[in-house]
């Protein structure tokens, strides 16, 4: 019987973009977290680390493109290796 | 029944005559469609026939103020245009900033007529209910910019709202703008308006107080709207609206290379950093905007040094990336050079990367461009090409037309034009946000994230929709449509209008404190009159599902790459939302507006 390595960690990267730079001083960051970790967790760390929130309604915040809010776990989505997390102003029309 | 806001009169001018007239605005008329573009769109329904051409002399230009345009509340300086669009060929509303209006209802008016045509290029000076006409023969060919200094100087020294046409709008052509106070009457062509009517310019002043129905609690509500702007607005205050440049790239919906892709490479050089580090001059405000989103950009270095323009997130996407041009220097440049000869940016960028894709696929030659080569990302044939449309040059004197016409006498061209109803693309590509595809189908003046309502925040933030979900958008599309109708028929910048309480679920006491009638329980159904009135007007003027449709490249080809790649809105899927959005609005399958629905609203 063959055992399959799976890594207790995995890497998600979080974008910082427009205005939200500004706070952070970089543009993006590459993070390990625990398997299992949820999007709770990447609000935890920006939380920590840049004093933003997900869900603070003026920020904005994705998981892959797609609005964390329309996700059907929200906040406890669960997250898999090479998600990418992306943070920005709510927007307003151009 | 109204103590306030309104003046109650209309100025009517005309340029065959050269006569003017003060007319009594209804009261049912405000009551029913509050102001703005509801006033606009009512007096376009009774007055411009439907087989009207938008040169002929019965074409006509309808400017009116919202009940809250010129009020000391913050940025209350919209008003709104209706005429017959020589771009889409059809009715056209557009809505702009500035000080004309605050200063046309200082001058004791709601609303302003143009019509007939003059004999000679003509300029119009307003003081009060004074109204002068002078012979402009002197200023053909000047820029907008020009124009606009001269019209300054003929108010004496006097503060003013002024209206300026360029060169383009002289030689009709159908994708120039109305310059007003550097603000504009972008879409459309309404300055080609102007010119087949030879009027070359509009100076107005006033001297009137604009009375209130309460003027302490006007002064309350707006320390309050002023200090919440202070946080909530910051981020417009410092970027403007080119802080969308790099969020919308990350979406993937960045239109590129003429939307053969939604995803720019090299944004980094063109995003709002950039341009607050390096060519940011200082900010603009319109009329007692505490906000001050126009950012003054000036070019300090390279080629293009000495550039001065106001770039916004349009005009960047439209002129950059979408014609494949990542140097902000030139972005600068282009838009000046639009600026001055009087082009709409948003058509033109349309306009320039529509020629680029053709030159790189064979299908026009160094022959049609006037020896230029036009490829994606060649910054001297972007400016250039603005040359030709601007000059009617060449290839330029067909784009000079609009799409609308390049379709039709071109339609082998079709894959590679994007337009909804004659009006090109605003700078955000559907297949990434389906919503925002029913925007452009269904806006009552073509393909426009304004009046077709700006789906894109709901889509990722509110929890309900998905944003490549198909079911709901009907619903979620005409409400945003009926919420931006009623705060263009405000006179109120759509940027404000959080601080106010105008959402799609109107609070506040703001309405009554400045008309003595509380509107607010009301607005979102005076929004939903107003559009219908709008569709009222395209059905008569032949408008049908058939005209609501998208573009091949949107329907038939999947993004090739970068964040949304493989997404597609095919007519199949389109469908689902358009027949969604006409039930909800009641209308026919067909797109034209039921009488029951008619008789609903009233």
């Amino acid at each position: 019987m063959t055992t399959i390595d799976r890594p207790e960690i995995i890497n998600v990267r979080i974008k910082y973009l427009s205005a939200i730079r500004d706070k952070t001083n970089r543009r993006r960051e590459e993070v390990q977290l625990p398997r299992g970790a949820t999007l709770a967790d990447v609000d935890s760390w920006v939380r920590n680390r840049h004093s933003l929130s997900l869900r603070d309604r003026r920020i904005m915040a994705t998981l892959n493109g797609k609005g964390w809010m329309q996700l059907p776990e929200r906040i406890e989505t669960p997250l898999v290796d090479g998600d990418e997390i992306a943070l920005f102003p709510i927007l307003s029309g151009g | 029944m109204f103590n306030g806001a309104y003046r109650g009169r209309l100025l009517r001018i005309d340029l065959s005559s050269r006569r003017s007239t003060i007319e009594t605005i209804p009261e049912k008329y405000i009551k029913t469609l509050l102001g703005g573009r509801g006033l606009a769109a009512k007096y376009y329904y009774d007055e411009i026939q439907p087989d009207s051409e938008p040169f002929d002399n019965t074409n006509k230009l309808f400017f009116f103020t919202g009940p809250l345009t010129g009020l000391p509340l913050p940025s209350t300086t919209k008003f709104q245009l209706a005429t017959k669009s020589p771009e889409t060929r059809m009715y056209l509303c557009s809505n702009c900033g500035g000080d004309f209006g605050p200063q046309l209802k200082a001058a004791g008016f709601d609303g302003m007529i143009i019509e007939g045509q003059a004999k000679d290029w003509t300029y119009l000076l307003i003081q009060d209910d004074k109204v002068v006409f002078e012979n402009a023969s002197a200023w053909r060919g000047y820029s907008t910019e020009q124009t606009r200094q001269e019209l300054q100087n003929a108010l004496g020294g006097h503060r003013g709202g002024v209206l300026s046409i360029g060169p383009a709008a002289e030689k009709l052509v159908r994708i120039s703008y109305i310059n007003v106070d550097t603000r504009a009457f972008g879409r459309g062509g309404a300055g080609a308006v102007l010119g087949s009517k030879k009027l070359k310019g509009i100076a107005v002043r006033g001297t009137g107080e604009v009375p209130v129905a309460d003027q302490v609690k006007i002064n309350e509500i707006r320390r309050a709207a002023i200090q919440q702007l202070k946080t909530s607005r910051a981020n417009h205050t410092k970027y403007g609206t080119a802080q969308y440049i790099e969020v919308i790239n990350e979406l993937g919906c960045m239109p590129t290379r003429n939307f053969q892709t939604a995803f720019f490479e090299e944004t980094d050089k063109i995003d709002a950093h950039m341009m607050r580090s390096q060519y940011w001059e200082k900010n603009y405000a319109c009329y007692r905007c505490p906000v001050a989103c126009g950012k003054v950009c000036v070019v300090r270095n390279g080629p293009y040094k000495g550039a001065r323009a106001r770039t916004e997130f349009e005009t960047i996407g439209l002129l950059g990336p979408n014609c494949g041009i990542a140097d902000f220097g030139a972005i600068i440049k282009a838009n000046q050079l639009c600026d001055e000869i009087g082009l709409d940016t948003m058509s033109t960028g349309n306009a320039v990367a529509l020629t680029m894709e053709l030159f790189e696929r064979g299908l026009i030659s160094r022959a049609d461009t006037d020896g230029i080569d036009a490829r994606f990302g060649n910054a001297e044939a972007l400016l250039a090409i603005i040359e030709l449309i601007g000059n009617r040059k060449a290839i330029g004197d067909l784009l000079a037309e609009g799409m609308y016409q390049v379709r039709r006498q071109k339609p082998e061209w079709s894959p590679y034009i994007l337009e909804v109803k004659g009006m090109p693309f605003a700078a955000y590509d559907p297949r990434g946000f389906h919503g925002n595809g029913l925007t452009y189908g269904t806006s009552n003046r073509g393909a426009c994230h304004n009046v077709g309502g700006w789906t894109i925040r709901a889509e990722l933030q509110s929890g309900q929709y998905d944003r490549y979900a198909l079911e709901g958008k009907g619903e979620l599309v005409k409400t945003i449509q009926d919420n931006r109708a009623y705060v263009d028929s405000l006179g109120l910048c759509t940027v404000v209008r959080g601080s106010l309480g105008f959402s799609d679920n109107p609070k506040g006491g703001v309405m009554k404190a400045a008309t003595g009638y509380d509107f607010m329980p009301e607005l979102m159904d005076i929004g939903a009159r107003v559009y219908t009135l709008e569709r009222l007007i395209l059905n008569r003027e032949g408008i049908r599902r058939r005209d609501d449709l998208l573009p091949e490249r949107i329907t038939n080809e999947a993004i090739p790459s970068g964040p949304t790649k493989g997404r597609i809105l095919t007519q199949d899927m389109y469908s689902i939302m358009l027949d969604e959005y006409y039930q909800a609005r009641g209308w026919s399958q067909d797109g034209v507006v039921q009488d029951d629905t008619i008789e609903k609203l009233g």
